[in-house]
């Protein structure tokens, strides 16, 4: 077991190495020349020098490439050219709102989502089941930023019931929450139910009911024991998912989160912004998917990989 | 096989009705321009934000605009950057799925554990950062689609070459002498062609999603195009007084987006019953 | 059953804490402390970097001048207490104040003043400091007389020194910090000191400013104990925040609230006119819109009334010179009117009766700056003229605009917000329309030249009879508005704002800088 966990912490280092690598090349892809990129065109020819040698920009790709790690390692990824704060400040201000809105998205997405699922399986085909599989798959078809503005008209201008802008107080978190998990109920229930479904068609289910054990019984502590698994997958990748969709959540709500300044730092050409935000949600990615996998292999020891 | 298929595929009424929709979605994409007299450029300061009436059946926008008119050339704007951008990352994908199954060893490594990355990644974050090096505007907003498009396909693609190389016949051929490389490609087509199509459909979906996104962002399509996503940004701040303007370009997104996922499920039940649980 | 009756009480405790949640947060906002909300950040609070409105707002609360303006355009004394000029009027001699301090207790004396502007003065001050040495071009030297005497020597005579002093451009810094800081110098509170009625005490980027009410204040200190600066980016989340409360004034709001803001009784709309107005400015160097005839051809292509009325209606009113009515100087020229054949004709005189393909760049920014652009290009392809848009960011468009040679400038139209903090016409013309000297831009962002408009503008600059100078500037905005034009000037703003009832002493001047410390909660 610990082998297994040691092999993947050691596979997931050259993925690390790879993204950190493209992230880096990002600056050098841009068309055009990067520093003047920054600084404007009109820079004066000194200020440029200065910059180039200030960034390390003359010194060869690979080293250029090591200091860029080890400056990352360190937390160090430069000053905000919008701000002129450090970046890593910057991150660390913001990051909390984003955290608290995957985290308290996932969880109403799973809690809500595994309960549906477990409703449309136990009445499959009938009506409830093809209701909730058409919400889910609307769930999933809806644009994040329509819900978004769908639950603002409704529950904030309309009914008056919680507010919409900004982060203040834990009634503001209300509605972000709800509109990023909801994309991921629909999933979930999708999964939950076609795991239900799998582990309810099993002989030992079968066995269950014939010894006479209560249906609800054998719904709660067998088939949802052996259905959860799988979706316990399914989490960790919407946990991530989440992260990137806060993006367009914090946009509209007007939260100041990691997501957005992502964004902003697209929009304002603040490359020390954009090569931070997008290494970090990216290896925060990476590092959840290497926690569901390792969970995987512990909840259920049959599986090999 | 067709008569077949098409009897599952009209067995599942949801899949016919997205189906319907994504036909009335091209047709309207295609001539609904021709049908308009009018232009969604055409700005009518005097007529902002008008509920809808018979001189615009759908109100007017924030500059005047019909938006009847500019939600169809948005139909079309939608089609172009969502159908070209999907066709591309599908073909190189197929390619690349190709070179990793037949030549296998390093580069089928390297192609898969990048596509494994790549697969990984939600798709939005990766569309961002390519919009980020690349500049906004609807060619890299294409462009960017088509990159996260390729991963799936290839995948699939190459898994359909390796187990294709393992055939009998194909190793017997090799004995013979028959070119290889033709009779691989010669089967690829067909076998892989069921998870392709479902997949390229529900693609088309996720990209009319993203892009729709990215102009919602700012970073896709620039003004004045009437893009779905970039007409719900400007109705956000009159939400309060003319709601319609954001309903209208929101629930197209959705229904096209649904329809395809409709399609796509439909398809997949249809050509390939075996993979219903996928 | 018993359940049921368990879930009920823990859903209206749950009620409960969450209403107190919104009670307790209420109360934090006790009637010394006033939350406003704005709609960006502040760039820089740096006086002398500082190039927007929303952060010279801030800079007026922190910084204090030489002498300043009142809402009625009277120049009293601010940091000076009285001054002289010299028989031969090249030489300006200041009395300051004795006791002022800066908000980190060091007194100010005439070191500090002449610290300040030798900053800018300075042959190699940086391209940053460009605006503030555009404006004193004529400055020869500052000189300490003694700790609390300065003198500022003109290279010729300069008739409108007091109106200049009056900009937040040259407000009075702590040269220590300049030295500490350097560049980075108004980006954080720490290096934004200055001698103001507030100070800063923090400043989460993107999200709010908090000025606290600074006790050593060398004039009567604010009424106000703290003023929080939110920032709402979206007009209707303002707005929203406005009428529940969340906050209790702000300066930003769409022309579609007007109406709705001016009828509900608990909020009170303020408007004065002001030096500010709305322009796209013509980038001279573009080979098609340096003709002369293709830019009067522009000017009457454009439907001024109808964009007032779509987009703004009741918060601004047509343009009728580069200068608004409130800055000393102004001519009433009158408002050019929509006339396409003549466009056509003037388009066909220069050579392109077909029309020609160019470009807009706006930035949002600029309120409704993007819509702005977009009608501009809808109405000039009525006369033949293709006007692609480009949006760009404040942060991206700003270095673009100053110290950028011809060849690397853009920009064939581009939008502007024009609106001198001196509220003299000398300040609304000089460093934006003459010919520089360096060849770069400067702040004559458009690179726009003529020499009639040179000679006339620096006369005015010298001359000491206001008679004279009327008639000059009177020329000077002949050229620049009608026949030679600089831009497509669109309409003049009033200075707005809208606050809760309870909001008193609130005053703007033409400027568009209110009062803070003269604001108190009735």
């Amino acid at each position: 077991m610990s082998r297994y966990i040691i092999g993947r912490l050691l596979s997931i280092i050259p993925v690390l190495f790879i993204v950190s690598f493209l992230v880096f090349l990002m600056l050098h892809l841009i068309p055009g020349d990067p520093v003047r990129n920054m600084l404007g065109l009109h820079a004066p020819p000194a200020a440029v020098e200065e910059m180039t040698k200030r960034l390390g920009l003359d010194k060869p790709l690979h080293i250029q490439y090591f200091d860029f790690l080890q400056k990352a390692a360190r937390g160090d990824f430069g000053i905000s050219i919008r701000t002129k704060q450090p970046v890593i400040k910057e991150i660390r201000d913001r990051y909390p709102y984003t955290i608290k809105l995957a985290i308290g998205g996932t969880i109403f997405a799973t809690i809500v989502g595994v309960l549906l699922g477990i409703i449309s399986a136990v009445n499959q085909n009938k009506l409830w089941d093809n209701i909730l599989m058409v919400l889910s798959l609307l769930s999933v078809s809806t644009p994040s930023f329509f819900l978004a503005l769908l639950a603002i008209l409704f529950f904030s201008l309309y009914l008056g019931l919680f507010p919409s802008i900004g982060i203040q107080s834990p009634q503001h978190y209300i509605l972000p929450i709800l509109t990023l998990g909801a994309q991921s109920v629909g999933i979930m229930a999708r999964m939950t139910r076609s795991a239900m479904l799998e582990v309810l068609n099993q002989d030992y289910i079968r066995t269950s009911r014939a010894k006479g054990m209560s249906e609800r019984v054998i719904i709660y502590s067998h088939a949802l024991k052996n259905a959860l698994i799988p979706v316990l997958t399914v989490i960790g990748l919407r946990f991530g998912g989440l992260l990137a969709g806060s993006a367009l959540i914090e946009s509209v709500f007007g939260i100041r989160g990691i997501g957005r300044f992502m964004i902003d730092g697209v929009l304002n050409r603040d490359y020390p912004v954009v090569q931070a935000t997008v290494l970090l949600i990216a290896s925060t990615f990476i590092i959840i998917n290497l926690i569901v996998d390792i969970l995987y292999r512990v909840v259920d020891p049959r599986i090999k990989y | 096989m067709n008569s077949k298929v098409f009897r599952r595929f009209i067995k599942r009424k949801s899949s016919v009705v997205g189906g319907i929709i994504i036909i009335i979605f091209i047709l309207v994409a295609i001539f609904g321009p021709y049908l308009t007299s009018r232009s969604p450029l055409d700005i009518d300061l005097r007529n902002t934000y008008q509920q809808p009436s018979r001189n615009n059946w759908l109100g007017t926008d924030n500059l005047g605009r019909d938006t009847l008119t500019r939600l169809i050339y948005g139909a079309r704007i939608t089609l172009i950057i969502s159908f070209t951008s999907v066709f591309l990352g599908t073909l190189v994908g197929l390619v690349l799925g190709v070179i990793s199954g037949y030549y296998g060893g390093f580069v089928d490594t390297v192609l898969m554990r990048t596509t494994d990355i790549l697969l990984a990644f939600p798709g939005l974050l990766l569309a961002i950062a390519i919009v980020a090096i690349l500049g906004s505007g609807i060619v890299n907003t294409m462009l960017a689609i088509a990159f996260y498009s390729i991963p799936y396909i290839a995948r699939i693609v190459r898994g359909v070459v390796i187990s294709i190389k393992e055939l009998e016949y194909i190793q017997a051929c090799e004995v013979i002498g028959c070119s290889n490389f033709t009779t691989i490609v010669s089967h690829i087509i067909p076998n892989s062609m069921s998870q392709v199509i479902v997949n390229t459909t529900l693609n088309l979906g996720t990209a009319i999603l993203t892009s729709s996104a990215l102009s919602f962002l700012g970073l896709g399509v620039q003004p004045p195009h009437p893009e779905w996503g970039a007409m719900l940004s400007t109705a956000r701040d009159v939400m309060r007084t003319t709601p319609i303007a954001a309903l209208i370009p929101g629930v197209a997104i959705t229904l096209v987006v649904l329809s395809f996922s409709l399609l796509g499920d439909g398809l997949r039940d249809a050509l390939d019953p075996k993979l219903k649980n996928n | 059953m018993k359940k049921s009756i368990f879930l009920k009480v823990v859903l209206v405790i749950a009620i409960l804490i969450l209403t107190s949640f919104s009670v307790m947060a209420q109360s934090d906002s006790a009637k010394d402390v006033l939350i406003y909300g704005t709609s960006t950040d502040a760039a820089s609070l740096d006086p002398h970097v500082q190039n927007d409105s929303h952060s010279e707002q801030i800079v007026a609360m922190l910084y204090n001048t030489l002498v300043r303006f009142e809402p009625d355009g009277e120049i009293v004394p601010d940091l000076a207490e009285s001054w002289t000029v010299s028989e031969d009027n090249l030489t300006w001699t200041f009395k300051l104040k004795e006791g002022v301090k800066f908000h980190n207790g060091k007194e100010m004396t005439a070191y500090d003043v002449k610290g300040t502007y030798d900053r800018f003065m300075a042959e190699d001050a940086d391209a940053s400091r460009l605006i503030a040495k555009n404006l004193t071009q004529m400055f020869e030297s500052v000189e300490v007389i003694d700790d609390y005497t300065v003198s500022i020597t003109t290279e010729d005579s300069y008739g409108p020194m007091l109106s200049l002093l009056s900009n937040r451009t040259l407000a009075i810094m702590d040269p220590d910090v300049i030295a500490e800081y350097g560049a980075s110098t108004g980006d954080f509170v720490e290096s934004s000191i200055g001698t103001g009625a507030f100070k800063i005490v923090d400043w989460k980027k993107d999200e709010e400013i908090i000025v606290e009410r600074f006790e050593d204040y060398f004039d009567e200190n604010a009424k106000l104990q703290k003023v929080i600066i939110k920032v709402i980016p979206e007009a209707a989340s303002r707005v929203i925040a406005l009428e529940t409360g969340e906050i209790e004034m702000t300066n930003q709001f769409p022309a579609e609230d007007l109406q709705r803001l001016q009828d509900d009784p608990n909020i009170t709309v303020r408007m004065t006119p002001s030096v500010g107005g709305r322009l796209f400015r013509f980038g001279c160097n573009d080979p098609i819109i340096s003709n002369t005839l293709v830019r009067r051809a522009i000017v009457h292509a454009i439907d001024r009334q109808s964009i007032i009325d779509g987009m703004f209606p009741g918060m601004t009113y047509p343009s009728t010179s580069c200068l608004t009515p409130v800055v000393w100087g102004y001519a009433d020229l009158g408002v050019i009117e929509q006339d396409l054949e003549k466009a056509k004709d003037l388009l066909a005189e220069a050579g392109y009766p077909n029309g020609f393909n160019t470009k807009i760049v706006t930035t949002p920014r600029y309120e409704k700056g993007v819509e702005l652009a977009e009608v501009l290009s809808a109405q000039l392809s009525m006369v033949g003229i293709n006007a692609e848009i480009e949006v760009l960011e404040w942060s991206v468009i700003l270095p673009l605009w100053m110290g950028v040679t011809p060849e690397v400038f853009d920009q064939p139209m581009f939008i502007m917000g024009a609106g001198t903090s001196m509220m003299d016409a000398d300040g609304g013309l000089r460093a934006l329309y003459t010919t520089t000297e360096t060849g770069t831009n400067e702040r004559n962002y458009g690179f726009y030249s003529n020499e009639e408009v040179d000679e006339l503008v620096f006369a005015a600059m010298k001359e000491t009879n206001p008679e004279k100078r009327l008639e000059l500037y009177k020329r000077a905005q002949e050229i620049l508005y009608l026949e030679d034009p600089m831009g497509i000037m669109l309409f003049d703003t009033y200075n707005r704002t809208a606050a809760v009832s309870s909001l008193q002493g609130v005053e703007t001047n033409g400027v568009g800088m209110t009062y803070f410390e003269r604001i108190y909660f009735e």
